[in-house]
């Protein structure tokens, strides 16, 4: 690969290319600090100092440098120490003066300062003052680390590091543009300085290298004023991010064995099956172990610490929080505090519980409780040269007079002592009282912790001391793995006192190995309190330092800066470093004796970030991995029921272990879980900021530890396995190369399309739920006829949305069976149901909804298998599919393609059209039911002359907003409109009846209309004063009849109804109506028109 | 008894098989094998109504059950409603007063109508003519009882919106078409009929198995026998309309069979028979080669008609087994 070349072929220049890529787009962040990377940025600029730097042949000072931000949770000052071990270094001229001094193979390179945040030492130093040197070969490692990383995604295009990496383009691009012009520059020519300090600095032979001025021996020395000025900025939050963050993703780059955790892993367990052994011997001694547990506290606390014990099941808080409320409950008792007195908490505590404990021993302690009475007793003071009594010593206590458990010892003894001394015949009450008081001060001493109070200074001092004793020691022992793993727990419980995540009850371990350990454990053990106090920094400095054996610098400060970090809990993760750090002291010390510096050189170790952080990082869980590993081969044997390494990303299996933890009451040892969820928060605390959770690439807890023990490893990784149920959330690595926007809105095979019968269907649905809607209403109508109805009892009618579900996104990849069983049932049962819907089924029992789907099931798969059939018959005749078709579908009773258009037109189509006729008609019907007194368009006068109170209506309520119908909820107020809210319909509707009827009579009866009038029916008297023309036929009618009926009063069989001529005069035509098709028949084909 | 059992219906269904298309007498076989057909048809349909109405929770069976049967064949679902309506306007015309005149006009109507379904069915009709005297309350608001059918549209839902009466063109459309086609040939046929035959073939056209013969009918039909409650006597005069419908697509069927077995005979027969005589003058004799219906026809009709559709053949098949078809209703 040509790409590759750049960093293959190890020219300066390309490298050059490379970092300036890496500056621009800031990927620097975990391999340096801001300090070396505040001179790569100045050598940045210039080439020749480039050259120099990656050759390692450059000088570097730092003024005046600023401490580095802490790793996530530490302080640094390895920087200043560094610097200062590192620093033997003459005296450069002014930090002010911007001079740049070059000598052959090396080039100064200042930097101003800022400030000084040391404390100052001595300014006729050797450069302490405000000039610190980097050391160059280290920095152009860590640089050339820096850039060759990037060329590992070029190696391994599958390693997801996108965002790391660097555009190759852009310097091939700029490399062609570099090879054209001379290479070689005017080299600034520098002036050459202090000659004798090059020497030290040159670390190699002079390596011609690609420059001129690397021939530039001693002797010609240009001056060339290159001033180059930078201030070295103090680190804002925002640089430890992404340091952090930077860190966190190349975590899974280091290369480490479990082997190397097997030291701390026993500590773990040592701790872990004392603690076991402890609890059950609790059974025996009950009082004794829960006492001894609880350091100083215990003697108040005794009854809820017993309490707890106890019920130490039912308790619902995990360890660590237990230890938080207890340590929360001795703090705040903590009158004793002092910072001044190391130690002074937890011995006064005791000591004045004993006190107490004795003083209210009422049945002995009476005599003792004040001082003896010169007038008691005549000769006391000169028999007894120390009087003491209790409240002698609650003064002393109180008057912070003790400074050791050995010092209120011996006054409470004293003063039975005494007694016994003075009052010499044994028969005397007061002997016994002695005796006895003596007895129970005997079993309450072993409470006190054995606490020696030392002031600040003389506990450093003492601890320094107490370093080298151990150092010295552990150098002479090197057989003794326990012996180690003892003194290691005694440092390392020193160190965690206060209790460590992960350790069950480690805390009650602790205290015990401490009372039981040697004063010097002790004083460790006090310092780190005060570490959890205070923030002297240069005190734990020392103080860590000189506990530990081994210089490992960063460890120390690891632990105490996590401790200072956390004061409230406390020492919440403190032990486990230390654990671990344990273990790798004692990896180093075994491994590396003879340095005696655990293998890596301080400054090495110091500038790595990555391996510090790699290490506090990862050390609790490194451990607890092996530990949990370790369980996998007890005893030698494979244990098959041990709890599995697998690291179980599916959510179902990790509910199915806390289930089967909530049914066994034992949890399981979810190492692997814990460590997950710890990276998954702190990955995401540390992501939040910096980047968009979508980035796959940081989404660290996916991966395995390491992948050479990873069980799943060598098993090809399977394309799209599923993560979790829901795949929007943590979407796992391996979904990354699945479009899944694309599989999200591409439907299924399952859905239906958005045009075609189906939709056709679902308009219908849709339809009669409307329609039913309406019916509802109608329906509750009526019933409001009939009686009154509170509108709770009135049930709105709310149909659910017909909608389609799509099968979920997994089951949508192309891998995925597609004629899965259930699957394809569940979706004939779905098209089934749309069937029997749309002939107006509401619901179904469900076994009839399956027998229909089985039915609908089997003529599907007869018809296939005809058509099966029938293909391979036709197989050599040059049959056309659509005949095969046909034939299918008539021999399965499937009817024509015609009758299947057919049923599309009629029986889907027009059925449509009838639901909307249907739906518009129950609406008028419904409208005429709401407004009985006639529609909307029906607004005469005469409703208004009725003086009907049709259009009166209360309308307060709404005003109020009260439904108090529940009309609003029926949905019928829009409808009602005029009567929303007011007199219930069912009455108004009477009222409006019968006052319309009424009115309408009335009203009729207003009107005046001319009548015919009346006429007398002619009779033989009257026929004759007719007129003479139609006197005959008039009596030619009487004659048969004595009265001659006219118009209405002709009975009704013989009235001669004829149609009498409408006012035009006109007599009316036949009626034109268009003729209607249906009379006409369709002339069929074998006509024959004669 | 053999003579009792033809001789029941003999001539009804004479009557019956001349108005639809057969001019000659069949021969007393034929109409013995006809009326076994029917009865056996009856039967069936009782049977059937019976279920129905069971499986509904209802007591006794119903008009809707009939109508259910023969859902499938919409003009003769039509027709029937037509028929039960002008039932209900010969009743309504009988409590009229003005029994005579208007009710015997109605009457033939009706009865010309019921066996037709006269063209008149729905302007012509109920109530006199659209001009009538507001004076003749009464016939003017006959009412036209309509027949609901429960597995229509309206009824899926729980509330009907009031009868308008003009929305059922379209659905008459195509029911019509098949009656239509009928009364062309009706027309045909009658075109030269004189008065004397016209008169004939309208009193062949009223026959009727139930008309005013019901209690002869139930005896025939045996309906005591097949069901507990009494049907009524709606359900009579429908199994009446429907037998004649019954009737009809047998004897059509038949005489097709005639046709293609006289086809056959003549492509297979002698050559000189060819010779026939297109034109009919006056004095030709009868139409020796005309032959009435035959036994044998009817009974191939009869097959023909029992023909189980793939469509009820369907799901059993690649199955195996035996197969039991019912009688399927004509």
């Amino acid at each position: 690969m040509t790409s590759l070349n750049v960093w293959a072929s190890g020219r300066s220049r390309d490298l050059l290319a490379v970092a300036r890529e890496i500056e621009a787009k800031d990927l620097w962040r975990g391999f340096l600090t801001i300090q070396e990377h505040q001179v790569v940025q100045k050598v940045l600029e210039n080439d020749a100092m480039w050259d120099n730097l990656v050759e390692g042949k450059l000088s570097i000072f730092v003024d005046n440098p600023l401490p580095d931000p802490p790793l996530g949770f530490r302080q640094e000052q390895e920087n200043a120490a560094n610097n200062n071990l590192d620093g033997a270094r003459p005296e450069t001229p002014t930090p002010s003066t911007p001079v740049v001094s070059t000598s052959s193979s090396s080039t100064h390179l200042h930097l101003k300062h800022l400030q000084m945040n040391q404390p100052s030492p001595t300014p006729s130093n050797e450069g302490f003052q405000k000039t610190v040197s980097l050391d160059c070969v280290a920095l152009a490692f860590k640089v050339r680390h820096m850039i060759f990383d990037k060329s590992v995604p070029l190696l391994y295009p599958n390693i997801k590091g996108g965002d790391l990496e660097v555009d190759i383009e852009d310097i091939l691009a700029e490399r062609k543009k570099e090879e054209t012009p001379a290479q070689i520059k005017a080299a600034p020519v520098r002036e050459e300085e202090d000659d004798y300090d090059f020497d030290d600095e040159d670390e190699g032979p002079k390596t011609d290298g690609n420059n001129n001025k690397d021939q530039h021996t001693d002797g010609s020395s240009v001056a060339l004023v290159d001033s180059v000025s930078v201030e070295d900025r103090p680190a804002t939050s925002d640089d430890i991010q992404k340091r952090d963050s930077a860190l966190l993703a190349r975590i899974w780059q280091r290369y480490h064995l479990f082997e190397n955790d097997s030291e701390a892993m026993d500590s773990y367990l040592a701790e872990e099956g004392s603690q076991e052994s402890e609890n059950t011997g609790e059974t025996n001694t009950q009082e004794e172990p829960t006492k001894a547990n609880f350091g100083a506290a215990n003697l108040s606390l005794k009854n809820l610490l017993a309490t707890i014990e106890s019920k130490r099941d039912k308790l619902s808080l995990t360890d660590t929080q237990l230890r938080k409320l207890i340590l929360d409950v001795r703090k705040n008792r903590s009158k004793w505090a002092n910072e001044e007195r190391v130690g002074q908490e937890d011995l006064y505590e005791a000591a004045e519980k004993v006190v107490l404990e004795l003083r209210g021993y009422t049945e002995h302690s009476t005599a003792f409780l004040n001082k003896v009475n010169k007038r008691d007793a005549p000769n006391y003071f000169s028999v007894i040269k120390e009087p003491m009594d209790l409240n002698t010593v609650m003064k002393k206590l109180k008057n912070l007079q003790y400074d050791s458990k050995k010092d209120f010892v011996n006054d409470l003894m004293l003063i039975w002592q005494n007694c016994l001394t003075y009052n010499t015949n044994p028969k005397h009450f007061l002997r016994a009282h002695a005796i006895a008081m003596q007895k129970k001060t005997l079993t309450l001493i072993p409470l006190i912790p054995d606490i020696t109070i030392k002031t600040r200074a003389e506990a450093d001092a003492e601890e320094a001391a107490q370093a080298q004793e151990a150092k010295e020691e552990e150098e002479k022992e090197q057989g003794g793995a326990k012996a180690r793993t003892g003194m290691s727990i005694g440092k390392t419980v020193g160190k965690g006192q206060k209790g460590g995540k992960g350790q069950k009850g480690g805390r009650k371990r602790k205290i015990e190995e401490v009372d039981e350990d040697a004063k010097d454990a002790d004083d460790s053990d006090i310092k780190v309190e005060d570490v959890s106090m205070d923030v002297d920094v240069d005190g734990n400095n020392k103080t860590s330092d000189d506990i530990k054996p081994d210089t490992n610098n960063n460890d120390i400060k690891t632990e105490t800066k996590e401790a200072t970090e956390e004061p409230e809990s406390a020492n919440v993760s403190a032990l486990v470093p230390a654990g671990h750090t344990g273990a790798k002291e004692l990896t180093a010390s075994a491994e590396n004796n003879d340095y005696g510096v655990g293998g890596d050189s301080d400054d090495d170790s110091d500038n790595d970030l990555e391996e510090q952080f790699w290490t506090e990082y990862t050390g609790r869980k490194r451990t607890l991995i092996s530990v949990q590993r370790s369980r996998l081969f007890k005893d030698n044997k494979i244990q098959a029921d041990a709890d599995a390494t697998v690291i179980s990303k599916s959510k179902g299996f990790r509910d199915f272990l806390s289930a089967e933890a909530a049914v066994r009451g034992v949890g399981p040892h979810m190492e692997f879980e814990e460590f997950q969820e710890d990276l998954l928060e702190e990955a995401a605390e540390v992501n939040d900021s910096t980047q968009p959770k979508a980035d796959a690439p940081l989404n660290i807890p996916r991966r395995p530890f390491l992948l050479e023990y990873d069980p799943q490893a060598g098993l090809p990784e399977l394309p799209w396995a599923i993560s979790c149920d829901n795949p929007d959330e943590g979407i796992d690595d391996t979904w990354s190369h699945v479009d899944i926007e694309c599989l999200k809105n591409t439907p299924s095979r399952y859905v239906a399309p958005a045009k075609g019968l189906v939709s056709k269907i679902d308009h219908n649905l849709n339809e009669m739920q409307k329609i039913r809607k309406i019916c509802s209403k109608i329906s509750i109508i009526r019933q409001m006829q009939q009686q009154y109805l509170h509108s709770s009892q009135i049930k709105a009618y709310n149909p659910p949305k017909i909608t389609d579900f799509d099968v979920d996104i997994e089951s949508r990849l192309p891998n995925r069976d597609e004629y899965d069983k259930e699957v394809c049932e569940a979706s004939l049962k779905r098209a089934a149901s749309r069937i029997a819907m749309h002939s107006g089924f509401e619901s179904t029992e469900s076994f009839a909804i399956n027998a229909l789907t089985e039915i609908a099931g089997d003529f599907l798969s007869n018809l296939g298998r005809s058509m099966v059939a029938y293909t391979q018959h036709f197989k050599n005749t040059n049959t056309s599919k659509e005949t095969i078709l046909k034939e299918t579908l008539e021999e399965s009773g499937a009817g024509s393609i015609e009758g299947l258009s057919a049923y599309i037109r009629d029986d889907v189509e027009r059925h449509g059209h009838k639901l909307v006729d249907l739906k518009n008609n129950l609406g008028s019907f419904l409208g005429d039911l709401l407004r009985p007194g006639g529609g909307q368009g029906e607004m005469t006068d005469q409703q208004f002359k009725d003086n009907s109170e049709q259009f009166v209506n209360g309308d307060f309520s709404e005003a109020i907003g009260d439904d108090f119908f529940g009309f609003k909820e029926l949905g019928l107020d829009k409808e009602l409109g005029l009567l929303t809210s007011t007199v219930p319909l069912h009455l108004l509707q009477g009222r409006l009846n019968g006052a319309f009827n009424r009115d309408n009579v009335e009203s009729v009866g207003t009107v005046e209309e001319l009548e015919a009038p009346e006429y007398d029916p002619i009779d033989r008297e009257s026929a004759d004063s007719q007129i003479g023309l139609i006197r005959p036929f008039l009596h030619g009618k009487l004659e048969v009849a004595d009265v001659i009926p006219e118009g209405e009063q002709v009975p009704v069989k013989q009235r001669n109804v004829r149609s009498k001529l409408p006012p035009s005069g006109k007599i009316p035509g036949p009626k034109k109506r268009p003729a209607s098709k249906m009379f006409w028949r369709k002339p069929s084909d074998n006509e024959v028109f004669a | 008894m053999a003579e009792k059992d033809k001789y029941k219906y003999r001539i009804e269904i004479q009557q019956m098989m001349f108005v639809i298309g057969e001019t000659n007498d069949p021969p007393t076989e034929t109409t013995s094998l006809v009326e076994d057909i029917v009865r056996s048809q009856v039967i069936e349909m009782l049977l059937q109504a019976t279920i129905l109405a069971q499986k509904r929770g209802a007591r006794s069976m119903a008009t809707e059950d009939f109508i259910f049967l023969i859902r499938h064949d919409a003009a003769k679902v039509s027709r029937l409603k037509t028929y039960l309506t002008w039932k209900d306007v010969r009743k309504n015309a009988k409590d009229q007063e003005a029994g005579g005149l208007e009710g015997t006009d109605i009457l033939e109507n009706g009865g010309a109508g019921a066996e037709g379904a006269a063209p008149g069915g729905a302007p012509g009709g109920p109530g006199a003519p659209p001009n009538a005297p507001p004076g003749q309350a009464p016939l003017a608001t006959a009412k036209r009882s309509k027949v609901k059918l429960p597995w229509e549209l309206q009824f899926m839902f729980s509330e009907q919106p009031l009868q308008d009466g003009d929305d059922e063109e379209d659905d008459e459309a195509e029911a019509n078409s098949a009656t239509i086609e009928r009364l062309k040939t009706a027309d045909e046929r009658t075109k030269d009929m004189t008065r004397e035959e016209y008169v004939h073939w309208s009193e062949c056209r009223q026959a009727s198995f139930t008309y005013r013969k019901a209690k002869r009918f139930r005896d025939w039909a045996g309906i005591g026998a097949l069901t507990d409650t009494r049907p009524h006597d709606d359900i009579i005069d429908i199994l009446g309309f429907l037998t004649f419908e019954i009737i009809a697509s047998i004897t059509e069927e038949a005489l097709k069979v005639k046709e293609e077995q006289e086809e056959v005979e003549r492509s297979n027969g002698d050559q000189p028979r060819k010779k026939q005589k297109m034109s009919h003058s006056l004095f030709d004799g009868p139409d020796e080669e005309a032959r009435p219906i035959l036994a044998c026809h009817v009974q191939e009709a009869y097959r023909r008609l029992q023909h189980t559709s793939a469509k009820q053949k369907s799901l059993r098949r690649y199955r195996g087994g035996l197969v039991k078809v019912k009688t399927t209703l004509i």
